[in-house]
């Protein structure tokens, strides 16, 4: 009899996405005590290969422990054993806190990214602090992110002031949109961390010397199911055309015939 | 002369895996996947074609995933995005999409 550890696991391999997506915990069940998983033995003798199969299977293995235990016989797999574990239970409801992921993650900027930036904590101000602990290269990005998020959430003045005074190593993304707060919203002031308050100051004038500069506040919805070739660039690629006006009197493709003016010495 | 021979006789008899050996000699099949895994993460990014072609060689989905994926990690700032995802394309589900992103992000270039 096949032991539901071993089903999981095989079933983990044959779904095309994310290997334990959807997959129950197992927790009480008896994993192999010793040694690795049977999927992989077969490749036991090349390193490489077996650290990429454990890697494969991650996603269905039943809790931390195994996780810790198979994940480092991956060798140079090993962080993304523990990321693509950890991406199968990314969703607030896997019953598993941001806190014990962030762990099994170990400091891998590019799994604990991922995973602030797909459940950020509610409070922008818990979640910069996230950020700033754990995401090391991709800090900058990870506040301008939960910035983002929080304009989204139309602050009211007592909240502009609370994140104005948090203080950050990248006060530029704080600001950006305190200053959005400020100037194009009428809500709040720049009031709060110095170095974020300077460039606040800063910004307010920019917004108000061109308001068409003023961030949306208005989360614009996501283009699902683009293929990787829709999202090249598709100008230049094709055979010179001829311009089409839209607009003004018809030139019939003529370049103008203003001459640049004469230079003089 | 004896001792030059000795070693190729022993070479060719071993089934070598190392790189740049002609791994289609090769019988066995585990072997010969062995072979074209290891010479084609010691490919250069000079020519993507070639590395594709070896990749399709390799019989074993685990063995053919684990080179492209490897070299991916180790070229993925030398080769251009159109030619990357021909060979993202030898990969499945996470690894596809990963792989794609390593080409195309950033943040995610060494």
């Amino acid at each position: 009899m096949v032991p539901l550890y071993l089903t999981l696991l095989f079933g983990a391999c044959s779904t095309s996405q994310q290997p334990s997506e959807g997959l129950p915990e197992v927790e009480g069940e008896n994993p192999p005590p010793m040694g690795g998983i049977p999927q992989c033995a077969e490749y036991e003798e090349n390193t490489d290969v077996y650290g990429f199969c454990l890697y494969k299977f991650a996603g269905g293995f039943p809790n931390v422990q195994e996780v810790d235990r198979l994940c480092p016989m991956a060798g140079e797999w090993e962080k993304d054993c523990r990321h693509a574990w950890v991406s199968g239970r990314m969703n607030k409801d896997s019953g598993y806190s941001t806190d014990m992921l962030l762990e099994v993650c170990q400091q891998n900027p590019d799994c604990t990214f991922e995973l602030l930036d797909f459940r950020p904590d509610a409070d922008v101000v818990k979640q910069i602090n996230y950020c700033v602990a754990h995401v090391g290269p991709y800090t900058r990005d990870c506040i301008g992110h939960a910035m983002q998020r929080w304009w989204y959430t139309k602050p009211n003045a007592e909240e502009v002031a609370r994140v104005a005074a948090v203080s950050t190593p990248f006060p530029d993304r704080v600001a950006f949109y305190i200053a959005a707060s400020v100037a194009c919203s009428n809500i709040g002031s720049c009031d709060g961390d110095a170095r974020m308050t300077k460039i606040c100051e800063k910004t307010v004038q920019h917004y108000k010397q061109s308001p068409n500069r003023c961030p949306a506040q208005e989360e614009r919805p996501m283009h699902g199911n683009l293929k990787p070739e829709e999202l090249r660039s598709k100008t230049g690629q094709s055979k010179p055309q001829k311009p089409v006006q839209k607009h003004g009197p018809a030139n019939a493709a003529k370049p103008p015939t203003i001459k640049p003016p004469q230079k003089t010495p | 002369m004896l001792h030059l021979l000795l070693i190729l006789a022993c070479s060719s008899g071993g089934e070598s895996s190392q790189a740049g050996s002609d791994c289609s000699s090769i019988k066995d099949i585990k072997k010969q996947n062995t072979c074209y895994h290891d010479q084609l993460i010691a490919m250069p990014a000079s020519d993507i074609s070639k590395i594709i072609e070896v990749a399709k060689l390799i019989t074993d989905d685990m063995w053919r995933q684990a080179a492209v994926s490897k070299w991916i990690k180790e070229h993925n700032n030398d080769v251009n995005q159109q030619q990357g995802q021909q060979l993202c394309s030898l990969l499945d589900g996470r690894d596809r999409s990963y792989c794609l992103r390593q080409l195309s992000s950033p943040h995610l270039r060494r």
